[in-house]
């Protein structure tokens, strides 16, 4: 065996972790889960309050275009009826002078 | 060039349906008016509206007549004084409705008062797919413009609703 070979034996030697590593690695990981989860809870919450404001948002501007329609259709039928029956009411009032 | 004389007689008649004050004299009028109403509602804003509506009472009513329609333009100016517009200024309107389609159905005025008014509808075939008034009064003149299909006894159901007196439809010498 020569020198070579001696360094490369020590080198692939199988070394006992040190003392706690494993505990340490574990508790790493576990920790970045919990990280990783807390960031993933507060994107879906942002996500779901963005999704939600925009929903609403729809909603109340829906609302608003739909009200403000029905009170332009309401006062258009008023003017309509009003004049119509303007009309009507002349008409009978003729009538009944025959 | 064909395709584009073949496109406005196409057009023509859809235009034709919609009777509208001309743009100057709608802005005239209204820098003149001391109280001006604007309604002008599209197909799609009726359907907005109709959504709103309720199948109670008056709304129901409403929600009756807007079935068949594609729109509705009202405008209504109320002034101060008399003399504010004229009735020549109202030629460019009439001349709209001397369009194919459209006729006078009656035509109420009185010297006394100074007040004419008119309505008109348009048919097509057996069906009223139109109608306008125009009511002219020495301090007020309003147009109202409906496109679609309109049933004149559900408007004559009007009376009674949207604060309109209800008027006895049967005649005095009917009841006697």
């Amino acid at each position: 065996m020569d020198d070579f070979e001696r360094l490369l034996e020590q080198s692939l030697r199988r070394e006992a972790a040190p003392f706690g590593f494993e505990q340490r690695v574990m508790a790493l990981t576990a920790r970045r889960r919990v990280a990783w989860q807390k960031w993933t809870a507060i994107a879906a919450m942002a996500v779901l309050t963005a999704g939600a404001g925009w929903r609403y948002e729809e909603v109340r501007r829906e609302r608003a275009a739909g009200e403000s329609a029905k009170a332009q259709l309401e006062t258009a039928l008023r003017i309509t009826g009003a004049k119509l029956n303007k009309v009507h009411q002349t008409i009978d009032s003729m009538n009944e002078g025959f | 060039m064909r395709l584009l004389i073949a496109a406005i007689l196409i057009a023509a008649p859809m235009v034709a349906q919609e009777i509208r004050l001309p743009a100057n004299l709608e802005k005239t009028l209204a820098d003149r008016a001391s109280e001006t109403v604007d309604v002008n509602l599209d197909s799609n804003l009726l359907q907005l509206a109709g959504r709103f509506l309720s199948d109670k009472g008056d709304e129901a009513q409403a929600k009756k007549i807007i079935s068949g329609l594609k729109s509705i333009y009202v405008k209504s100016f109320e002034f101060d004084k008399t003399g504010e517009y004229d009735q020549a200024d109202l030629e460019p309107l009439r001349a709209q409705l001397k369009g194919p389609g459209w006729s006078r159905l009656v035509g109420v005025s009185s010297k006394k008062k100074g007040e004419n008014v008119e309505i008109f509808l348009r048919h097509d075939t057996n069906r009223v797919t139109g109608m306008a008034i125009i009511s002219a009064e020495p301090k007020e003149l309003t147009v109202v413009s409906i496109v679609g299909d309109i049933d004149p006894n559900q408007l004559s159901e009007l009376s009674g609703h949207f604060g309109i007196p209800k008027i006895d439809t049967k005649s005095k010498k009917d009841d006697d």
